[in-house]
């Protein structure tokens, strides 16, 4: 709809207005890359803005991260978990407040990813479980920016999807000229993301172009997939997507495999009811 | 199944799953009648939800009706990849589950849009 230029000229402004780290993490990430300082320092660094350790324990120790111990302190958090995923965390809790309050199935439905990714990663056996659902939470990172961000470009999105039954993607690259996806890797960019978390959030309709993470990519691609099939959450529009044949064979999921999985995702996601108030 | 917040939990409906720590440690098993004690205890625990068999539904009818329109749903979200072998697959395994009654089940009916809030058929 747009020509290039104006698109252009929207990604700019876009990239402007991405948030950025709270100041404290990117003084964490020198320490970090500097190597001068101790897991134990860097777990004081964070413990000192209380409310931001508490939000990270507690989504450490929520279900869908599905530890195997309960983490207790963010020192223990930083060696169970790795720094990568700390961070994670930490931006997580700072960008999904957001979103909780104004895009409740926005958020339903990026848990529900983050559930499936972790079930699928149990059932491949792969190692870094935790890595890969935080992958999954945070894979549809640039639609929470691009409803802070641009929300009259959203409601066009939203009419083109209820009006003409485009899905998400096809709409946002009518409107804006590039989607979620690439709003998503500039902001993995931004915030010096492991490409084991950039590459599920920009290819994961597109997982045939990952180079170095192709596994986590797939997984997560596939649990986007079976999470809106289930219908758990709000993923933009109702239409499960095409299902990458290549992402498919690479996760090597036999039949047995896949009925074990859903049958899991189904325990685990149960919707929630929400009775009115007694008087 | 259904998931309900603690504080509309009622004396006598059942835990359908066990009630776990982040980490996976049990602290209520599934099976266990919910009590004023229990209560008290899930509130101890600072747990939010628990799942709960059975559901809502005031009679058959309305139960039948509720599991025909998530049918629907669930048909409608798999309607554009209908050639796909694979989804068509998972579609069909989503629909027994529905039918079980394991899956996205939500059964409160008020107006307020529990059916929102709840994320299942959402769309
Ligand atoms: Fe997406
Ligand atoms: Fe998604």
């Amino acid at each position: 709809m747009l020509g290039d230029r104006a698109a252009a000229k929207k990604r700019v402004q876009l990239i402007k207005n991405l948030p950025t780290l709270p100041g404290m993490i990117e003084q964490i990430s020198k320490a970090v890359e500097s190597q001068r300082f101790s897991v134990d320092d860097i777990g004081k660094l964070i413990s000192r803005d209380q409310v931001l350790s508490a939000k990270v324990l507690k989504l450490a120790n929520s279900a869908f991260f599905g530890f195997s111990r309960k983490v207790g302190s963010l020192t223990q958090a930083l060696v169970l978990l790795g720094f990568d995923v700390v961070k994670g965390l930490i931006l997580t809790s700072s960008v999904f407040d957001l979103m909780k309050a104004k895009a409740e199935g926005l958020w339903l439905h990026s848990m529900g990813v983050a559930t499936a990714s972790s079930i699928i990663a149990a059932h491949l056996e792969m190692e870094d479980a935790e890595e890969i659902s935080l992958a999954g939470l945070l894979h549809d990172l640039g639609k929470v920016v691009l409803r802070a961000h641009m929300t009259e470009d959203m409601e066009a999105i939203g009419a083109l999807v209820e009006d003409q039954g485009l899905s998400t993607r096809e709409a946002e690259q009518a409107v804006l000229g590039f989607t979620h996806a690439e709003v998503g890797r500039w902001l993995a960019e931004s915030w010096k993301l492991p490409e084991q978390l950039a590459e599920p959030i920009q290819y994961h309709h597109d997982p045939g172009r990952a180079k170095d993470a192709p596994l986590v990519t797939a997984v997560v691609h596939f649990a986007d997939i079976m999470v809106r099939g289930y219908g758990y959450g709000d993923g933009g529009d109702p239409w499960v997507p095409p299902l990458d044949r290549a992402a498919l064979a690479r996760m090597s999921l036999g039949p047995e495999l896949l009925k074990e999985i859903i049958a899991e995702v189904c325990d685990k996601l149960v919707p929630e009811v929400a009775l009115p108030d007694d008087d | 199944m259904f998931k309900l917040t603690i504080d509309k939990l009622q004396e006598g409906m059942v835990l359908a799953q066990d009630v776990t720590r982040g980490d996976g440690v049990v602290l209520i098993s599934a099976g266990r009648q919910v009590t004023g004690e229990v209560i008290s205890l899930l509130h101890r625990l600072e747990v939010e939800t628990v799942v709960l068999e059975g559901d809502l539904f005031a009679s058959e009818e309305e139960r039948v009706e509720h599991l025909r329109r998530q049918e629907q749903a669930l048909d409608h979200r798999f309607s554009r990849v209908t050639d796909d072998p694979v989804l068509m697959g998972i579609r069909e395994l989503l629909r027994h589950h529905l039918r079980e009654g394991r899956a996205a089940m939500p059964a409160a009916e008020d107006p307020a849009g529990a059916g929102e809030q709840a994320g299942g058929e959402s769309c």
